[in-house]
């Protein structure tokens, strides 16, 4: 379960957030709707702590997110995922790359066991050969 | 005070990226990578800025020292020092500057406008020291060997101009390199570069990452990293002489 408690985050005196309380609960799908530039984005990143909010809280659970170190941020991160408007691709790497890339960082597969997890991944959104805009947000999924 | 909040941010920077990496596996292949990336990609530009260098400290030496009472071999000894004590180290540093810097802040200007470090620290990675600092031991591992190269190439270029315009003779110009010569100065001028491979790298990956717009001010972030990597490497210079040759 994630908490807001009266968040607010300000970029160089410009308030975007203001007095933001809310509860995401584990299990429910939850929509942030709003006008262009109303501050969607800056709240979905101040609540994964890419943003660090000027005042209020963020609870994981009952861990207080927004005080936490960057050690301790680390370690929540790698439970949460984000799909960015852009796609967030490495526009340098190939397709097999992207995905094996948390398999590289997070885990001590072999290279086949890579393969075999990356090709599973891949054709459970039915990319074979090309990419384009729509099927970047696949590969990201 | 605009200048100790920036200097503030830098220091935090540079404390997360020498941070102990996850997987030091992967950080071995994008060392090998940056490397050829930096390093041996910047390989033609200091042979052919080197060889002219060496030319043109060869000729205007030449010039200058026109007296039947000046030995001739005083040519060759002039080009050799000032190639080694100055030329090699800082124009190089100067001209990676202007390649390695802009290269570092636009690569990683564009992943941060694209997101790309925002995924990488949602992964739960430190793209800090994911992205930094293979680009830090690379040019410090690396940037040594082509101060030697361009000292080399410096010199061969110098000796071969020398010969063809006929301002100096094969025989003085050898003379000139071997004469007084300090093996010192080879160490003051690797002790130059390695500073000023971290200066460019870190300087130039402190603009790129902390970019927030989009593709204009990724162009600005890259110009000012070459700015401020091309002043810190001519103030080190001047800090370093007066340390290592006073």
């Amino acid at each position: 379960m994630i908490t807001l408690n009266h968040v607010s985050k300000s970029f160089e005196g410009r308030e975007v957030l203001s007095d933001i309380s809310a509860v995401f609960e584990k299990g429910k799908t939850n929509l942030i709707i709003g006008q262009s530039g109303s501050g969607k984005t800056v709240l979905l990143k101040s609540i994964v702590g890419l943003h660090d909010i000027n005042e209020g809280e963020i609870y994981f659970n009952d861990i207080l997110f927004n005080k936490l170190n960057f050690s301790g941020k680390k370690e929540i991160r790698k439970k949460m995922g984000m799909l960015f408007q852009g796609s967030a691709l490495f526009d340098s790497s190939t397709v097999e790359e992207n995905v094996m890339f948390p398999l590289d960082m997070f885990t001590d597969m072999t290279k086949e066991e890579k393969l075999d997890r990356v090709n599973f991944c891949l054709n459970r959104v039915n990319i074979i050969n090309s990419i384009i805009y729509s099927l970047q947000k696949l590969v990201v999924v | 005070m605009k200048i100790f909040h920036l200097f503030g941010e830098y220091i935090l920077l540079l404390v997360k990226v020498f941070t102990k990496p996850e997987r030091g596996k992967i950080y071995y292949s994008l060392i090998v990578k940056e490397i050829d990336k930096l390093g041996i990609h910047s390989i033609g530009i200091v042979a052919i800025i080197s060889a002219f260098m060496g030319a043109v400290i060869t000729l205007q030496t030449a010039y200058n020292t026109e007296n039947p009472f000046l030995p001739e071999y005083l040519i060759g000894l002039a080009a050799r020092d000032s190639i080694l004590l100055e030329f090699s180290s800082t124009i190089i540093g100067l001209i990676l500057a202007g390649k390695v810097g802009s290269n570092i802040a636009s690569e990683l200007g564009t992943m941060r406008v694209t997101e790309q470090i925002d995924a990488l620290e949602i992964m739960g990675v430190n793209s800090a020291s994911y992205l930094i600092l293979p680009k830090i031991v690379a040019t410090i591992l690396f940037n040594p060997f082509l101060t030697m190269l361009s000292i080399v190439i410096g010199i061969i270029g110098g000796w071969s101009v020398g010969v063809f315009t006929g301002v100096v003779t094969t025989q003085s110009y050898i003379e000139g390199i071997r004469y007084a010569f300090i093996p010192y100065y080879i160490t003051y001028a690797i002790i130059k570069t390695i500073v000023f491979a971290f200066l460019i790298t870190t300087i130039s990956a402190f603009y790129g990452y902390r970019v927030q717009g989009g593709s204009l001010e990724v162009g600005q972030a890259s110009t000012r990293a070459v700015v401020m990597s091309s002043v810190f490497v001519l103030l080190f210079n001047l800090i370093l002489t007066q340390l290592l040759l006073s």
